[in-house]
């Protein structure tokens, strides 16, 4: 499942809030879906600086947080989640991560900053999925984007793909990689949490800061 | 402390090495800026961009385009991603630039 917070535009500021928010997402979210608590836990981190639950395989997170909110991808397979806010981008940068196809798609959409944002939040949660660090380069896959917002990936493990556009100005994508024998267990649905504030102000929240 | 005067015992080597190297960090310092609203002294060669500045990736691979139109040189996406700190990324730069 999909967890949201988004307070509002640009109200998370500061990196501090942000990991907070992002926590206490996760927080909720393990003990909404699994009924575990985070602080029964151990985080590590992969390699690549992925992280994981220790010695879970079968719970596997992502987590992304900015300036308006933060988003928790939850499930039983290896998955990645990547949140934007739609804006102007850089010309330049989208030539260097989208391939000749979805350049072409992006100039020629009348909503180019949106189409644009979907592809790189497509793109950055494959990349977080696969959990791989630099190992992938951006422009090696192409993603075409569906009339429901549905996307396709394509080479590599089966991934499965997600775009969530709820929240007004926001873009979330979701990867979910499949290994042969998995179910299509991910139902796509997106809760939104409503967390306190003040809910990090406290002690107790350096242990899980690299989240 | 003086971080571009010639320091006691080195050459003019080393002290133009360390001023170029003061100067690509003010002009990465001036480009995140535009991005995130963050205190100078903030932005050091230790600095990761997404972890101590909360910068998303987007930003940060913005502000590497913005400075490869600026200094004219081509920073690879996938060498990007390779950066940990923006002391990676100066020296990346720096290295492209040298004649």
């Amino acid at each position: 499942m999909i967890h949201l917070f988004c307070p509002g535009e640009g109200r998370l500021k500061g990196i501090s809030r942000q990991r907070c928010a992002a926590q206490e997402l996760l927080r909720a979210a393990l003990l909404e879906e699994y009924g575990k608590r985070l602080e029964d836990m151990k985080i590590v981190r992969n390699t690549w600086g992925k992280p994981m639950v220790y010695g879970e395989e079968a719970i596997q997170f992502s987590i992304s947080h900015g300036l308006d909110g933060a988003a928790v991808s939850l499930s039983r397979s290896r998955t990645g989640i990547d949140m934007e806010r739609v804006r102007p981008f850089c010309a330049r940068t989208a030539e260097k991560v989208l391939s000749p196809e979805e350049l072409h798609f992006v100039h020629s959409s009348s909503q180019k900053e949106r189409d644009f944002f979907r592809l790189w939040t497509l793109k950055e949660s494959y990349v977080k999925a696969l959990g791989t660090g630099a190992s992938y380069p951006f422009r090696a896959v192409t993603f075409r984007i569906g009339e429901h917002g549905t996307a396709i990936g394509s080479s590599g493990p089966r991934a499965v793909f997600q775009l969530h556009e709820e929240v007004p100005g926001i873009i979330v994508a979701v990867c979910h990689l499949r290994d042969p024998g998995d179910g299509d267990s991910e139902d796509g649905r997106v809760r939104r949490h409503d967390l306190s504030e003040g809910s990090c102000e406290g002690e107790g929240y350096g242990r899980l800061y690299y989240l | 402390m003086d971080l571009t005067g010639s320091r006691q015992g080195e050459d003019e080597d080393t002290v133009r090495f360390r001023e170029e190297e003061q100067d690509m960090l003010n002009i990465i310092r001036n480009a995140i800026r535009e991005y995130v609203d963050v205190e100078e002294d903030r932005i050091t060669e230790e600095t990761n961009p997404v972890t101590d500045l909360s910068m998303t990736s987007y930003d940060f691979i913005s502000v590497v385009g913005k400075l490869e139109n600026e200094l004219g040189v081509e920073i690879p996406e996938r060498e990007m991603r390779k950066f940990e700190t923006l002391g990676d990324l100066d020296r990346y730069i720096r290295s492209r630039m040298q004649p």
